[in-house]
């Protein structure tokens, strides 16, 4: 009796766990890609009216500049006997990113050659359209590097635009 | 006694034998049977490479671009459930997980942190229409660089 009781629980357990069963499918998505390293470099000061800081094309307006005049903004100006000299700095910033190097190389390049009796300076040194010039071989990434920017004018350079690029570069050890 | 009891067996054990006959014949039969079917949406960047349940997703090279700490991408793709035999007719739920991954990047599945433990895309997606899912990656600056690989894995189960 207890037998067969048992037996009838488990057919009608049975018969439940038949209408509870559902139909399943299954996918797989698969992704793939590669990451690759990178630096960025931005500029994020500058004498002179500036813009797009905070980007790599950065420009300082100085307006019109003159050895017995006022200095621009964010210049001093120094009287010499022979030349005068606005200086200023540019704070240069490299980020990385999925990148083991742990600093880089800065260097700078005029744009084009400077106008007859005009020089500019990064860390003291004049640059020049035809080589870069390094400003550090150990530079710290995500910290802004403060360089300071002269511009020696000549009393005898002639009155006129002193427009230039300075192209910097940075390069990951 | 004994006959009152062999009766309820028999009518318990007929009782059983259509709902079982029902069941196999659901089971059996291809066209009572689910799929999933991905499809391109969204943007249709070409990156997703849909091969009916299977489908590949290539973000190609991942560069870093800005000052944020990661790098962010996100990708839209369909989903289609299908019921052999072209019948709409009910519902189903679709779950996903992360099957492996190599730990590059982190996963957001309509927003949810995707992981190894199964999440509930929807609990009731109508069989026969197309849904549309956002996949976020995101790649940290810290994470080395090198070959990015990821394998979500879907369930769909009728309701």
């Amino acid at each position: 009796m207890k037998k067969m009781f048992g037996v009838s629980v488990a057919v009608m357990m049975l018969a439940f766990a038949s209408v509870a069963s559902a139909d399943t499918a299954s996918g797989t998505l698969t992704v793939t890609g590669t990451v690759e390293s990178s630096i960025s470099l931005t500029i994020e000061s500058a004498g002179g009216t500036t813009s797009g800081t905070g980007t790599a094309a950065a420009t300082s307006d100085l307006g019109n500049i003159s050895k017995f005049g006022s200095a621009p903004t964010g210049f001093t100006l120094a009287r010499g006997a022979s030349n005068w000299t606005l200086s200023s700095t540019v704070g240069v910033k490299v980020a990385k990113a999925n990148l083991t190097s742990t600093d880089y190389i800065l260097t700078a390049q005029l744009g084009s050659a400077p106008a007859s009796g005009v020089a500019w300076k990064l860390n003291g040194s004049t640059l020049s359209d035809s080589a870069a010039t390094t400003l550090t071989s150990t530079g710290t990434y995500a910290s802004t590097g403060s360089y300071s920017w002269d511009i020696v004018v000549a009393d005898s350079a002639a009155a006129a635009a002193i427009d230039n690029a300075i192209n910097f570069t940075a390069t990951s050890n | 006694m004994k006959r009152i009891m062999t009766a309820v067996l028999v009518l318990l054990v007929s009782a059983a034998l259509p709902i079982h006959a029902e069941r196999r014949r659901a089971a059996a039969p291809p066209e009572e049977t689910l799929s999933i079917v991905f499809v391109e949406a969204g943007s249709s960047d070409g990156s997703l490479k849909a091969a009916g349940s299977e489908a590949w997703l290539d973000l190609d090279a991942v560069s870093h671009q800005g000052s944020s700490r990661s790098t962010r991408l996100r990708r839209m793709f369909g989903i289609r459930i299908e019921r052999a035999g072209n019948a709409t007719a009910g519902t189903a739920a679709i779950v996903a997980r992360l099957e492996s991954w190599d730990g590059r990047a982190a996963y957001r599945l309509d927003g949810h942190p995707l992981t190894a433990a199964p999440f509930v895309v929807d609990a009731h997606a109508a069989v026969g229409t197309i849904t549309v899912h956002t996949l976020d990656i995101e790649v940290p600056i810290e994470a080395a660089a090198g070959p990015l690989s990821a394998s979500l894995a879907w369930e769909v189960t009728s309701n």
